[in-house]
């Protein structure tokens, strides 16, 4: 059997009063892409950190690469890439050198290092902008810069918080394909994201987070499978009017319903085949839309709430 | 843990490629000012009567070992305060070192020796003005380029933990204005401890920089002798003490 790169069991981080991760417990296996999904304050970066070392947790279990973090931390980052939230670079250099000077704190030698700096900036499409100055790149390329410095060591596993938070839909595109690329590599990949396109697009498998809780954790399809129907029907209510009519119908065809602000939620497994029902049933709506269900409305499901929230 | 040290200096020297030429400019610039102005401006003003108590030949002899010996101090206390909390906080760029194998304690021992480096470059090229203006009449003045990594390192440790402890600045300058400063004006840099009423002296004589202005002054002099050795001491279990406090700060409040 081989080992397990990522192992947790009822894993706490508390500072102070305030609980930021509350007993999680969950396994990463080799290869997998592993998403986080959760909105901000979930405590997806405070388990991030955890694994990645620089923080140290306040109980549970925690096995990085099948070490213990509190006496191998030193070992564990040698084969650990890291993105963290925010893209930080040694504003004096290049973007060249920010990668070689970041190689060399693994050990890299300075020839080697170079080497693989160019290839890293090849990879993430950054070749052109390897001599510029960090102020000089965009969102996108800061962001891509950071993964190409975090791939520099080779790593088995890399831990992205939030990559794509922030970028606009071309760059999150581009990184999205990248991120791929890296799987087809063989590298680990475990990801935090509040966007669930994101954690439905990339991931293998996921946990959904909340308050510092897992909700539920599964493949994206299983999730959706488990909490939700395959369709939704979305209905529009008007300004300070209501869809008058909707509840009982759907009652007595056993749809859930949720309610957001703005609209209606019907979960039936056929949203077209729903609409005719409530019409039929004399439901007048004022815009309607079917579409798949995501598992955006998995964690309505699970918390009553929107990721946006 | 050397290994860890050269990283980081490799990584602090490729950012002097692009800001070396300004460190120069200023390394040579303001010495040059300082000991026109004090040295040569204000030491003309003084009596050859009151001369004799310094023991020097010329208030400039006197003062100008004392200027490079607290030149490191201000410069290390400096590095100490914001420069530290930009790679800390404003920048962060400690924050994605530890991602990688540095482990808290090395970023910071590798910091604070860096600083210490820093201090002794600027005292080289304080030295080499001096050298210029004459007032250096002995080979042991070769040493005081350690003498300033010593107070540079000093002076710079305790800083460097304050600056982990509190990651913000709002304490920086008063730190500067009750602290630095004072210690810049009493370090005998100026006139001779001596000078002051007892318990003043003695005071003076508990400062770090004061250990640093005496041990650079007979450097310069060529009056050093075994006695100067407490002076390295007394600079050397300030910054062991100080380097204690850094590591303890950056394990505690860095990687929390």
């Amino acid at each position: 059997m081989t080992q397990q790169p990522l192992v947790i069991k009822d894993l706490a981080k508390h500072f102070g009063d305030f609980v930021a991760v509350d007993g999680i417990t969950f396994d990463v296996n080799r290869g997998e892409t592993f998403g986080v999904l959760g909105p901000n304050g979930a405590g997806k970066s405070s388990t991030l950190k955890m694994i990645g070392t620089v923080s140290s947790r306040t109980s549970g279990h925690l096995s990085v690469f099948g070490l213990d973090p509190d006496r191998y931390g030193k070992t564990i980052r040698t084969r650990l890439g890291v993105v963290p939230q925010e893209d930080i670079f040694d504003e004096d250099l290049t973007a060249v050198e920010n990668i070689v000077v970041f190689a060399r704190y693994f050990g890299i030698s300075r020839k080697v290092a170079r080497e693989r700096a160019a290839q890293m900036l090849e990879f993430m499409q950054l070749t052109e902008k390897a001599d510029e100055k960090i102020r000089a790149l965009s969102g996108g390329m800061k962001r891509r810069l950071t993964i190409a410095r975090a791939m520099v060591s080779n790593p088995e596993m890399i831990l992205l918080d939030e990559p794509t938070t922030g970028l606009d839909p071309q760059a999150r595109h581009l990184l999205w394909d990248r991120l791929r690329k890296l799987k087809e590599q063989g590298v680990t990949l475990v990801l935090t994201t509040h966007y669930m396109d994101e954690a439905e697009q990339l991931s293998d498998r996921l946990i959904i987070m909340d308050n510092g809780r897992i909700a539920d954790g599964g493949s994206p399809a299983e999730l959706i499978e488990r909490h939700v129907t395959r369709e939704v029907l979305e209905l529009r209510i008007p300004d300070g009017g209501e869809v008058a009519g909707l509840e009982p119908i759907a009652e007595s065809n056993g749809w859930r319903v949720d309610t957001l602000p703005d609209r209606h939620l019907v979960f039936a497994d056929s949203g077209d085949a729903a609409l005719s029902l409530l019409r039929d049933g004399g439901v007048q709506p004022h815009g309607t839309y079917v579409r798949r269900s995501t598992l955006e409305d998995v964690f309505l499901a699970l918390t009553g709430r929107t990721l946006e929230e | 843990m050397t290994a860890a040290v050269g990283h980081l200096f490799s990584h602090h020297a490729s950012k002097l490629r692009h800001t070396w030429w300004s460190a120069l400019v200023s390394g040579l610039g303001s010495p040059t000012f300082f000991l026109l102005a004090i040295g040569i401006g204000l030491g003309s003003q003084i009596s050859d009567a009151d001369q004799a108590g310094l023991g020097t030949e010329t208030y400039l002899a006197f003062i100008g070992p004392g200027l490079l010996a607290t030149n490191a101090m201000m410069i290390s206390a400096t590095e100490g305060m914001w420069p530290t909390l930009a790679l800390l906080q404003w920048q962060g760029v400690y924050r994605a070192i530890l991602t990688t194998p540095m482990t808290a304690a090395e970023l910071a021992i590798g910091h604070t020796l860096w600083i210490g480096v820093r201090a002794t470059v600027a005292a080289t090229l304080y030295l080499v003005v001096l050298v210029l203006f004459g007032v250096i009449n002995s080979w042991l003045a070769l040493f005081i380029p350690f003498a300033a990594f010593l107070i540079g390192v000093a002076h710079a440790a305790p800083l460097v933990g304050v600056s982990a402890h509190l990651l913000q600045d709002g304490i920086y300058a008063m730190v500067n204005r009750a602290i630095i400063f004072p210690m810049f004006m009493f370090s005998g840099a100026f006139f001779p401890v001596s000078d002051m009423p007892t318990v003043a002296a003695w005071a003076a004589r508990l400062l770090p920089v004061w250990h640093g202005v005496e041990l650079c002054r007979s450097l310069a002099l060529g009056s050093a002798d075994a006695n100067d050795l407490i002076h390295v001491a007394y600079l050397l279990a300030f910054s062991a003490l100080g380097m204690w406090f850094a590591v303890f700060r950056f394990r505690k409040h860095v990687t929390p």
